[in-house]
This record gives structure tokens, C-alpha cells and sequence, in this order.
């Protein structure tokens, strides 16, 4: 009976194939008044439009027409690869060979010097085109356009990335255009098997997004799921590459990120060399890698730079700050409440000097005071940059301290919030750490109601649907679940480069093996003299 | 695309028997065994592991037989109506079990953990934690599992290992030797009575990507588990000697309780010990609900088991809410072990005798 009303509401639906709304139907005419009038009309009242007729060829017989908007193109491209060549050249060589105008194949070919130019017949195209910044050529006389590749905007520079910033690694991070994105990975994999695809998301913003994926390593499987998810889409507006991430993410109920996103190229590179793809959307500086696993977003781009003492035993400290930002409140909440025989009697004694005038449980006080910190730090994330800072100190000095004064709370309640709040920020991934940060919550919750048994009950539950999530169609805990121990030797810590010899399996790559070379020989030994 | 639910790889599997096995017992064998054997309970542990093995080879042998079908399906195809009926006192044997190990299971929490709190409370907030296991289906059980053992495991070890150096006295074991027949058939009982649960293999082996290797499986997790019986029986006996552990309910517990770990932080562990022993019963029910689910699945010849989960839990609870106190409980278990001694010695046997004999009628 259940499993009928399961299929009812699992039953299967026509797969929709996101299609564009065809609202120009209009085909091109060879009339040039004719063509103008038509766009003239789809661009009404669009200021910003361009409508640039000339004359060029012999005698100034042929006329042509541009359409570009104002601001997105770099008009110097249009006067030296459009305008100049076809109206002096032209011209001349056609005098001097005494040749007839030969028509647009051989504007195309001989005519326009910008390196970009495709041809079609397509009105809806053309209009696409124009708005995304290339330069539409129609010429009297011929129904097909041209559309030249003139694209050129103000953006932001390459800088340092602000999020996630590195002691030691590139200073280059990714910004809002999607070609100079394209680029900074181009440049750090220069390997024909990388290969991008571009697709257009959002019914209206036509937002451009790219998949980049190394096809020899990334797996055709996943590439296609992805192809799949990002044609699925049907929403009007793609702003930003979280929109995509919540729109092709595998379960929406899960607190934990089940992609990555960073805006880094460097970690953007070795995720494509451990066969992940990348998703990069136009006007988001934050590329997409996918599939991820639970242990991926722990990492780090600069645990691979360091050496591997040190990143092994900051790797240590991350996870040692996930499982304490998860547990600390519940587990004071847990031990004063009802195991307080657990605490060393010295401690007791004077956690339990601590909390005499506090009026509240332990639950309430924990609870006042982890809402209070995802207040402030709610209010310094949203206020300028130094009055965030100024709230920071006036909500967490002065008001944690008179709070202890009062006898609201009591002091060790304050440490161990901070401490759990300190445990959140070492968490290299927003998303995660966030996700975290409800979990919290509940764990808490548990730990009063059920004390320890409450808080192992929850965190059981959390493995159960980590071991069930999956990204993309990989275990999203990948290296615990999978039977290959040697990834263990990159999870908790990071072996040596040179037994790095195996890709992570979470992206299930086509090629597991990276390496090839033994351990580097040792430098000959001096001799010694005798 | 999306990797199949379905089958577990043969590590899986033994990861699998291993926490079943671990549970509920682990916590009483030592007081069993010192009432019933004294100082030589010890060498119970390794005859009851080696006993363990055969029935565990006499179970897999069977359903190596069938590596298609589940025990449900050849009981019938050999046995006939007989067939029927043991399936059924199968079915009722795993709830039952069930429905015990839970009752144990809240009993160890509510004198340890949670002593104000009503034991229906813990009962039903783990079988709830169980249903949402088990309908994921035998996979994630056995990933769950992967990934709990270590986290259980390596705790439990470090920290009896901690006990038995610094509190252990190995004279409790001196009367060397000294049973007669009687006592070590008695012993060896106990001991494979907690063994049990590897009867789920009865059903499992259809699941295993590779069934011709579940007998391999069951005799690494038996030799695993073994192990650990033993270190625990030592540790308990050695640090507590015979009379106080034939005294105590939960000696495996109370020592913790009872000896101060040298040079710990914390000065009880016992506490600790039992978030993480939450795990082995989480490990040890979710198979078990999840055998009777797919069990009775199959005996209606049902599509897919997930529709039986919930309902078999009111009927869990009632089972586990009906002794009246722990020692009832604990009376109750070793009547239903029996059925379950059964079910891996003689039924098996049976089966065996009854294919053979098929196939030679057929043959000829």
C-alpha cells in the first residue's frame, strides 16, 4: 500500500528538455530597410542600441547596416575590423582589380580583419548575439547576417581572492567574466583534453555557462548527468553559480553542500586533473566543481603546496575543528546536565562555582548564547567592512563580559561558544561550515533531551545520510565507504607528494593512476675523509 | 547511473557480520562465563568461536547451494510445507531477537546513561533511528557499518588495553583447567549463544556480489569478533576476578566504572564507552529489523521490503516492553537463542539431507 502511494508520487514525468521561448520568429529579408525596420522594432525603446548604416564597395553601391549595443563592445574593434576594412579596402582593391563585388562570402573571407566571425540566417540568433556583446552586420542584397566577435566590457581586474585566501599559492583569483575565467584554467592546463562546453541558462538572462572537464580523466557518465542537470534548468533569471548549484544539486534536503565552489584556479586545475568538472557561470566568480565528497570540501589548494608535516597536521586540526564546532555546546549541555560525574571533580567544582546565580539551565544559557553569536557575526558579515568589525568587538567583548557580570551567563558557557564559533571559522568551506553551524543546534537539542545517547543517536542519524548522499552519483563519503585504503594516506593527513600515486575516487576518473616515478633518489652521500 | 542499492561486496560483508555480532552480549558474556566456568572461561571464548565457525559453514554450505535464494525459498523448494513453517518461525525468531536486543539495549542505557528517563523513550528513538537506516536497503547498511566499525572499535580497544596494563591481575585465571564435561558444554553455550546473529546470513547471501565467498566472510568476522570476546572476557575477569563478575549484571560496563583509568583526563570512561556501544546496538538492530523486513518480503513474494519496515516496529516495541524487568529479559534471550541454535544447526542439516536427496531421486 505504501509502495503504491510511493509511485504515485513518483510517477514519472515527460522529461522537459529546457527549450528558449521563440519570441522572434522573423526571418531576415534581403531588403536592408526592411531588416532595419524589423529590428528596429525588437529593440524598441532599447537606448542603448546602435543602428549604424554605411556604404561601402565601388561607388559606395552596397550599403550595410551594424547593430551593436552601446557599452558592451569595444568600438575600436569595429572601426579597425569592420568599418576600415570594408569601406577603404574594399573599395580599393576592387577598383584596382577591376573585379566585381562578389557578395558575403567574400566580405567574410576578405573583407571583415576581426579574427571572430560566424554567419547565420537566424533572426533570433542575431538578436542574441547583439545582446551579448558581438557585433551584428547585415549587408543589402543578402539574407544572412554576420556576427563579428567585438565583445568588450569594463570588469573587475584579477585579484586576490578574497574568500578564500592562501599563505602560499597564486594570488590570481577568478572574477565576474566567464572568458577571462576560461582563461586563467587554459593557462594553468595546457592540454587538449580539456575541453569547455558552453550552454546558455535562463530563459531570460541567457546567462553563459561553461563545463570544463579533462575528457580523458573526468567520467563520461558524470559528464552527461551534468549535461542532463544543466539542461533541466528552467528558470528565467541565472545570477550567480549558487543558483546553479541548488538547481543541479543531488538532495536539496541535505544540510551539507554537495558541490564545491572555490575562486581559486589553482584548486579549479587539480579538481579538473582529479577528472571533476568544473562549472563556470558568467557574472560569478565562484566556479563549481563537481562531484564532491564530505572529505574534498575539507580540503585545501595550499595543503598540497605545504609541506606535508604541516598540511598533515593542519589537515589534523580542521577535522579536530568540524567534530568541535559540531558537538562542544551539546556536549557541555550533555555532561552538566546529566553526566556531570564525567567531569574531573576539580573542574566540577568550579564550572559549578561558575554557573551558581546563573538563572537559566544549561540548555537556555547555550542556547542564548550561540544565538547571540550567529547574530553578530550575521551583523558584522552585512555592515561595512569597519563598522563590522566594531560591532564584532562591542557584541563580543563588552557585551560577553558585562553579560558574565550580571550572572546571565556564566563565564565557561562563553568559552565554549567561542571556542565552537573559532572551530566554525577554521572550516575552509562557507557552505559547510554553515551546514554545520544548524547541526549544531540540533545536536544541542539532542544532548538535552537525551544527554550522550542523544548526541551519538544524532550524530549515527548524520552518518546514515552521509553514507546514503551522493554527488553526482559518488559516494559522498567517498574515501570512508569505498574499499580503497591507499586514498586514506590524502584524507586525515597528507602522505608525501610522491605516494600520491592514485586520482581520488570520488570522481570516479577514467585513469586512476597519476604517477608514475619511485621515491626521488636519494642526494649522493658526501664521502667522508679519512 | 546512480551505483546499485542492492548488493554488498564481500568486505562489506564481513564488516557487516562483525557489527552484528558485536552488541548487545558483548556487555554480559563476562558474567555468564564466570558464573558458569570460572577461571577457565577464557578457553570457553576460543571453543565457543570454533563452534561458531561450524554452524556459521553449516549455514553458508546451505546458501551456497542456492546462491540465488534467500533461506525463505529453499526452505520450501526442499522441504516442502515443513519449509512454511520454519520460514515462518524464522520470521518470528529474528523479530523476536529483535525485539530483544532493543529491550537489552535500553536497559544497558537507562542504568548507565539516562537513569531518569523512560526506557520506552530510548527504545523507540533507536528502532526510529532504525527504520531510517534500514529502508535505504542492505547497502548502506553495510557502508554505515564500514564506516561505525572503526569509530566503535578503536576507543573500545585503547581503552581496555588502558585497564588490563594498569589494573589487570592474571592470577584471577589460576585454577587451571579444571572443568569437567558438563561445565564446558555449559560454557560453550554461552558463549555461542552470543555469537548469534550471523544467522542473518540465512537471508543475506542472495545479496553478496560474490556468495561463493560468504562462508570466507563468516569465518574472518567469527575469528574478528572471537578475538575481541576474548580480549574483553580476559580484561573483565582479570581486572574484576571471577566471583564479582559472576556477581554483575553488566560486568563489561561496570568495570569501566569501577577502575580509574591512570593518567586520563576524564575519570569515568564507562560513559563514553556507552555513546559508542550505542553504535554496536545500531549496528547489531538495523540487520536484524532489516533481516525480518526482507524476510517476510519475501515469504509474500512482495517487490520491494520497504513497506514492512515500519509496521514490524509496534510489534518490536511490544515484544521488547514485554518482560518485566532485565532479568526476564535476559531469560527471555537465552529461550529465543535457542530457536536460534536451531535455526543454524539443525535446520541447515536438514535442508542439506533433503537437496541431497532430491537430487539423487532426480538424477535417477
Amino acid at each position: 500500500m505504501l509502495g503504491f502511494l510511493k509511485n504515485l508520487f513518483k510517477k514519472k514525468q515527460p522529461e522537459k528538455i529546457y527549450t528558449r521561448p521563440l519570441r522572434i520568429n522573423d526571418r531576415l529579408s534581403r531588403n536592408l530597410e526592411k531588416n532595419l525596420e524589423t529590428f528596429k522594432n525588437i529593440f524598441k525603446d532599447c537606448d542603448d542600441v546602435i543602428f549604424k548604416r554605411f556604404c561601402f564597395g565601388p561607388d559606395g553601391k552596397s550599403k550595410g547596416l551594424l547593430i551593436f549595443i552601446d557599452g558592451l563592445v569595444e568600438k575600436e574593434r569595429i572601426h579597425y575590423g569592420i568599418l576600415e576594412p570594408l569601406i577603404y579596402e574594399i573599395n580599393l582593391k576592387t577598383f584596382n582589380n577591376k573585379k566585381e563585388f562578389l557578395g558575403i562570402d567574400y566580405i567574410v573571407d576578405q573583407g571583415i580583419t576581426a579574427p571572430e566571425v560566424k554567419r547565420t540566417k537566424e533572426m533570433r540568433e542575431l538578436v542574441e548575439a547583439a545582446l551579448s556583446g558581438e557585433t551584428v552586420l547585415i549587408i543589402e542584397g543578402f539574407n544572412e547576417g554576420v556576427i563579428v566577435g567585438t565583445r568588450g566590457w569594463k570588469s573587475r581586474n584579477v585579484e586576490e581572492p578574497t574568500s578564500e585566501s592562501a599563505v602560499r599559492g597564486p594570488r590570481e583569483g577568478f572574477v565576474e567574466n566567464l572568458k577571462t575565467n576560461t582563461t586563467l584554467i587554459r593557462r594553468r592546463l595546457r592540454d587538449n583534453e580539456l575541453k569547455v562546453k558552453m550552454y546558455k541558462v535562463g530563459t531570460r538572462t541567457n546567462t553563459e555557462v561553461a563545463v570544463l572537464y579533462v575528457e580523458d580523466l573526468a567520467n563520461p557518465e558524470v559528464v552527461k548527468e551534468v549535461d542532463n542537470r544543466i539542461r533541466k534548468i528552467n528558470k528565467d533569471a541565472i545570477q550567480e553559480s549558487g543558483e546553479i548549484e541548488q538547481l543541479i544539486e543531488d538532495d536539496w534536503l541535505s544540510p551539507f553542500p554537495q558541490v564545491r565552489y572555490t575562486e581559486r584556479p589553482d584548486v579549479a586545475v587539480s579538481s579538473l586533473m582529479e577528472g571533476k568538472i568544473a562549472i563556470i557561470v558568467d557574472t560569478s566568480p565562484f566556479v563549481i566543481l563537481v562531484p564532491m565528497s564530505f572529505i574534498g570540501l575539507l580540503q585545501t589548494s595550499e595543503d598540497y603546496f605545504e609541506r606535508w608535516y604541516i598540511a598533515s597536521f593542519i589537515r589534523l586540526l580542521r577535522f579536530t575543528g568540524i567534530f568541535i564546532s559540531l558537538m562542544m555546546p551539546g556536549l557541555y549541555v550533555a555532561l552538566i546536565a546529566f553526566h556531570p560525574g564525567m567531569i574531573p571533580t576539580p573542574l566540577a567544582l568550579s564550572i559549578a562555582a561558575t554557573r551558581e546565580g546563573v538563572p537559566f539551565t544549561a540548555l537556555v544559557e547555550a542556547l542564548i548564547m550561540s544565538f547571540s553569536i550567529e547574530l553578530l557575526r550575521e551583523a558584522g558579515l552585512r555592515l561595512p567592512a569597519p563598522i563590522g568589525q566594531t560591532v564584532g568587538m562591542v557584541g563580543g567583548i563588552i557585551v560577553g563580559e558585562a553579560a558574565v557580570r550580571a550572572g546571565i551567563v556564566s563565564p565557561i558557557m562563553v568559552i565554549i561558544v567561542a571556542f565552537t564559533a573559532i572551530s566554525s571559522f577554521a572550516t575552509p568551506n562557507y557552505s559547510l561550515a554553515a551546514g554545520i553551524r544548524v547541526l549544531t543546534f540540533v545536536v544541542l537539542g539532542a544532548a538535552a533531551f537525551l544527554g550522550l545517547y542523544g548526541i551519538a543517536l544524532v550524530f549515527m542519524a548524520l552518518v546514515v545520510h552521509l553514507v546514503t548522499l551522493k554527488s553526482f552519483g559518488s559516494h559522498y563519503l567517498s574515501p570512508l565507504v569505498s574499499a580503497r585504503l591507499i586514498e586514506l594516506l590524502d584524507t586525515f593527513i597528507r602522505a608525501p607528494l610522491f605516494m600520491l600515486k592514485y586520482r581520488p575516487g570520488v570522481s570516479r576518473p577514467q585513469e586512476y593512476k597519476r604517477q608514475r616515478n619511485e621515491r626521488r633518489d636519494n642526494p649522493p652521500r658526501e664521502e667522508s675523509e679519512d | 547511473m546512480l551505483t546499485k542499492n542492492d548488493k554488498i561486496t564481500t568486505p562489506q560483508t564481513i564488516v557487516l557480520i562483525i557489527t552484528t555480532l558485536i552488541g548487545v552480549w558483548i556487555t554480559t558474556l563476562p558474567a555468564t562465563l564466570a558464573e558458569k566456568s570460572g577461571p577457565d572461561s577464557w578457553l570457553m571464548v576460543i571453543i565457543g568461536g570454533v563452534i561458531s565457525v561450524l554452524g556459521a559453514a553449516i549455514v553458508t554450505s546451505t546458501g551456497r547451494q542456492f546462491p540465488e535464494k534467500t533461506f525463505i525459498e529453499y526452505s520450501v523448494e526442499t522441504l516442502g510445507v515443513f519449509g512454511h513453517l520454519f520460514n515462518l518461525g524464522l520470521i518470528i525468531y529474528l523479530v523476536i531477537l529483535t525485539g530483544m536486543v532493543v529491550r537489552i539495549f535500553g536497559e544497558v542505557i537507562k542504568v548507565f546513561l539516562l537513569d531518569r528517563t523512560p526506557i520506552e523513550v530510548i527504545i523507540l528513538t533507536m528502532l526510529a533511528l532504525c527504520v531510517y537506516l534500514t529502508r535505504h536497503g542492505i547497502e548502506p547498511i553495510a557502508r554505515t557499518a564500514e564506516v561505525l566499525l572503526p569509530i566503535l572499535m578503536l576507543p573500545v580497544i585503547i581503552i581496555y588495553l588502558m585497564i588490563i596494563l594498569f589494573n589487570g591481575d592474571l592470577s584471577n585465571f589460576m585454577p587451571f583447567l579444571r572443568l569437567d564435561f558438563k561445565e564446558i558444554i555449559a560454557g560453550t553455550k554461552a558463549t555461542v549463544v552470543s555469537f548469534l546473529g550471523f544467522e542473518v546470513l540465512l537471508l543475506f547471501i542472495p545479496l553478496m556480489q560474490n556468495p561463493h565467498q560468504s562462508t570466507y566472510s563468516s569465518f574472518v568476522a567469527i575469528l574478528m569478533v572471537s578475538i575481541l570476546y576474548l580480549f574483553v572476557v580476559v580484561t573483565v575477569i582479570a581486572v574484576l576476578g571471577i566471583v564479582e563478575t559472576s556477581l554483575l549484571i553488566w560486568p563489561g560496563i561496570s568495570v569501566l566504572r569501577m577502575t580509574e583509568t591512570a593518567g586520563t583526563v576524564f575519570p569515568r570512561m564507562d560513559v563514553v564507552i556507552l555513546s559508542l556501544w550505542s553504535i554496536a546496538g545500531f549496528t547489531t538492530i538495523s540487520p536484524m529489523l532489516f533481516a525480518s523486513a526482507f524476510g517476510i518480503s519475501r515469504i509474500l513474494k512482495a517487490r520491494e521490503f520497504k513497506s514492512f519496515i515500519v509496521p514490524l516496529v509496534p510489534v518490536a516495541y511490544m515484544i521488547a516492553m514485554f518482560p518485566k524487568d532485565v532479568l526476564e529479559a535476559r531469560k527471555a534471550v537465552e529461550a529465543v537463542s535457542n530457536m536460534g541454535l536451531f535455526y543454524i544447526f539443525v535446520v541447515p542439516l536438514l535442508i542439506l539431507t533433503a537437496h541431497w536427496i532430491r537430487r539423487r531421486v532426480l538424477n535417477r
